[in-house]
């Protein structure tokens, strides 16, 4: 998740808060960074960039192809492309059921305590599906 | 300057104590009632409900109180038959209940339909497994989105407690696959 998360690995390891709650209450936004199981090992948990939601079609960069997310599935990236292995690189479109936290903020190191930011890279989302469940779509807030 | 407190006050004071560290005793047990519950729920074990036609020999359609443990799932000694309880592929509000026809490395035979075309054999991938309903042909499941990751299992199902009459410990069994024996207790 480089940059935005362990910009120097050589000085230690990020520690983040990451939200449960609002997962269960099926709440998340296309660019959050999400805490997830892989779907390769049940054991293993990912830190990834949430990029688009079922429904989505998102573009891949460095080659014609586009994506089509199917139903109940999302597309989550890491931020440093070349060491990740995430839905581009390996297993392709993931069901949400599977992401199990919100990463919202970065507690350690002091120097970058504070918010994470949430952005869809510029160009990666090509279609955008209105009816997907998102935090929008729930009325009011908590 | 000093001040003395009469003995009803003092007195007074000393109920409210009683009466705050009560309610403190009482808040306690209740918490720790609380923790016993998450725990057992989320841990070990707990009730469930499985409707729908999809599990239609051994299950009903109107919904079967099912117990569920997760002490199998947790461990990973999941095997080929049994049934288990998964969050759903195509819906992460819904639970699915299926049997695990498959682990990670088998391959499958998915037999050709109408809906589903040709058959083809199918290679289960690391950290996935293969569910499908016993009612094969109201069912949707592997055969439609394939392999669903290993994560996804909530917990095996191993007892039906209603109906009353059909209550039972639930087999584990890999059904044949042109019809069914007697599995129904």
């Amino acid at each position: 998740m480089q940059p935005t998360l362990n910009p120097e690995p050589a000085t230690g390891h990020d520690l983040v808060l990451a939200d449960k709650w609002s997962i269960k209450l099926y709440r998340y936004n296309r660019g959050d960074i999400v805490l997830l199981r892989s779907p390769e090992d049940p054991n293993m948990m990912l830190i990834k960039r949430l990029l688009a939601l079922e429904g989505d079609w998102v573009t891949i960069p460095g080659s014609l192809e586009l994506a089509k997310i199917p139903k109940g599935h999302c597309w989550v990236e890491g931020d440093n492309p070349e060491f990740s292995a995430d839905s581009r690189s390996r297993f392709g479109p993931v069901p949400i059921a599977l992401i199990e936290g919100r990463v919202r903020y970065i507690l350690w190191p002091p120097s970058r305590v504070g918010r994470v930011a949430s952005h869809v890279p510029a160009g990666r989302l090509l279609v955008k599906n209105d009816d997907a469940l998102t935090d929008s779509s729930h009325f009011g807030a908590f | 300057m000093s001040h003395w407190f009469t003995r009803s006050q003092i007195w007074q004071r000393y109920k409210v104590g009683v009466l705050l560290s009560d309610f403190a005793d009482k808040a306690k047990t209740l918490l720790e009632a609380g923790c016993f519950v998450y725990f057992v729920r989320e841990y070990c074990i707990e009730f469930s409900v499985c409707m729908g036609p999809s599990m239609l020999p051994t299950f009903n359609t109107r919904g079967d109180v099912l117990l569920l443990e997760h002490i199998t799932t947790t461990w990973g000694n999941v095997r080929v038959g049994d049934v288990v309880l998964a969050r759903s592929m195509q819906n992460p509000k819904q639970i699915v209940c299926k049997r695990v026809l498959g682990l990670e490395g088998d391959e499958v035979r998915v037999a050709p339909s109408t809906q589903l075309g040709e058959g083809r054999i199918v290679k289960v991938p690391p950290g996935h497994v293969w569910l499908q309903g016993d009612n094969t042909l109201n069912s949707t499941d592997s055969r439609h989105y394939g392999p669903v990751p290993y994560a996804l299992i909530k917990g095996r199902a191993f007892l039906k407690v209603w109906p009353l009459h059909e209550a039972g410990l639930i087999r584990s069994y890999v059904p044949e696959p042109f019809g069914y024996s007697s599995n129904r207790r």
